[in-house]
């Protein structure tokens, strides 16, 4: 009994041959992060915005990764109607979107961090320990005051360089305009007495 | 009085337009050029050095998973010596950002004949994966042909977070293992991991699961009989448990290239052994493998 082998994974290790040499790279892109600098999303109360994650997959195989929202919950909802995301080998924009809506009565300068695990959907090959790979991608979300969020950043915009070309123009022609507006008064003015010479009748 | 005010106005808004006329260029043409006559002149007129007027402006960009991601910009350079006496074989372009290798393209390409005193040139820049995230600085330079340069950095664009892996192989076997025999290493660990990023300080996470029978399948190696660790087969790393989450003591992943494959930090790498730490009892000879309760996962944090 001490000597008795036990075939484990005997059956596996053919299979585990033809598996083993498939290579798996992942990985999701992110707008914000702490590290190596404080670059939250900053939103006001009230305000809410959808982020979008960017999943790649760089591996030689199609994967199916699915995305579990695991922190920061009380702010944010994965808005996509199958979390379960296709990724084809060599696609790098497949976006993951996250509503963030932040409460009216949220603190300013509070802090919180979303996090979303993707985890690879097995495969369930039999016959060997199969590993799966997976990773987490936080964000940090800072709430700030309305001059400050993100989405007052969207709406002001600097105006384009063409629109400062048509005030200078707009400013030449109106300059022109009174100038002509000036001839031609003075033009009239000189024109009224003679023409009043010429209706009135001699006596 | 009235009239004099009036002469004023008019006298004034002459001068006005007189003086955007002569700005445009327009009184040139109005008044034609100089009655010609035979003269010899000698004019020194010095070389007037070129100006990168401007930059396009690069939205942010996400790194692209274990490759590069090619990021094209268009800037405009300008002479007052008029756009022939721009170099246009030397119209260059980085993206630096303090502690990071410079991305470069030192051939970018003039998109445009040159129209007046400007020309347009497009780069193309290959950016890492394991290049940090943050703000880089767009400079552009340009040289015209008396080598008089010029440069622009007052542009910058932001390149994103990137937290990526890639680990190889991805199954593990154990061969035959005698019942009672303790401390056996996987015949196939190190499973390699990879950061195919640019997040640091990653960590990493292995949740695993009971092994059934698959024959008789009301026996199990459990969880428990294997640890993980990440310096060597030594079998004293980390006791796993079922269904558990549990993080790989001092595994930290750094970013860097990892085809320079120092299998460390430096390189963006870290090395996974698992070992079966038994003895095992109770069970009969038979396979035993994780088809029924699902895949371990390597998960990096």
């Amino acid at each position: 009994m001490k000597n008795k082998k036990i075939g484990i994974f005997a059956v596996a290790i053919l299979s585990a041959v033809l598996i083993a040499s498939v290579v798996l790279a992942f990985g999701v892109a992110i707008p914000y992060w702490d590290n190596p600098e404080w670059y939250p999303l900053k939103l006001a109360p009230g305000e809410s915005k959808i982020i979008s994650l960017t999943l790649q997959n760089t591996g030689e195989d199609d994967a199916i990764f699915r995305a579990n929202l695991t922190s920061g919950s009380e702010i944010a909802v994965l808005v996509d109607e199958n979390l379960d995301y296709s990724v084809p080998s060599g696609e790098v924009n497949k976006l993951v979107n996250i509503k963030v809506e932040i409460p009216e009565n949220a603190e300013l300068q509070a802090r919180y961090r979303i996090s979303v695990s993707f985890q690879q959907i097995s495969l369930g090959e039999g016959g060997m320990v199969s590993l799966a790979s997976g990773l987490t991608a936080s964000f940090p979300v800072e709430i700030v005051g309305y001059e400050e969020s993100v989405k007052r950043a969207e709406i002001q915009k600097t105006p384009p360089q063409e629109e400062k070309n048509y005030m200078w123009v707009i400013t030449l022609a109106i300059l022109i305009a009174i100038v002509i507006a000036v001839i031609v008064v003075k033009k009239y003015q000189k024109a009224k007495p003679q023409r009043s010479s010429k209706v009135t009748p001699k006596v | 009085m009235k009239r004099e005010v009036q002469i004023t106005i008019i006298i004034v808004s002459l001068i006005l337009i007189v003086a955007i006329f002569s700005y445009s260029g327009l009184l040139t043409k109005i008044t034609g050029y100089a009655t010609s006559s035979t003269t010899v002149v000698n004019i020194t007129v010095g070389n007037t050095a070129p100006t990168v007027s401007a930059v396009e402006v690069i939205a942010a960009k996400n790194p692209t998973d274990d490759t590069t991601t090619t990021i094209t910009f268009n800037f405009t350079a300008t002479d007052t010596d008029g756009a022939s006496n721009i170099n246009r074989s030397l119209a260059q372009a980085y993206f630096q950002r303090a502690g990071e290798s410079t991305r470069s393209n030192t051939s970018c390409i003039n998109t445009s004949i040159g129209v007046g005193n400007n020309i347009n040139f497009t780069c193309a820049i290959d950016m890492w994966y394991y290049d940090q995230n943050g703000a880089w600085t767009i400079n552009a330079t340009i040289k015209d042909n008396s080598a008089a340069y010029a440069e622009n950095s007052s542009t910058t664009f932001t390149y994103n977070l990137l937290p990526g892996m890639k680990m190889s192989p991805t199954s593990l076997t154990w061969g035959s293992v005698a019942l009672g025999q303790s401390n056996t290493g996987s015949n196939n660990d190190p499973i390699q991991v990879n950061n195919t990023g640019n997040s640091v300080d990653v960590s990493i996470n292995v949740t695993s699961y009971n092994l059934r029978g698959e024959t008789t399948i009301t026996e199990f190696i459990f969880a428990s009989n294997f640890t993980v660790e990440n310096t060597s087969e030594g079998c004293s790393g980390t006791a796993m448990s079922n269904a558990t989450a549990l993080n790989v003591t001092s595994s930290i992943i750094q970013r860097g290239n990892h085809s320079l494959n120092y299998n460390n930090a430096t390189s963006g790498q870290e090395q996974v052994y698992f070992c079966l730490k038994g003895p095992l009892a109770g069970i009969s000879q038979q396979s035993y493998s994780s088809s029924a309760y699902g895949s371990w996962t390597l998960l990096i944090i």
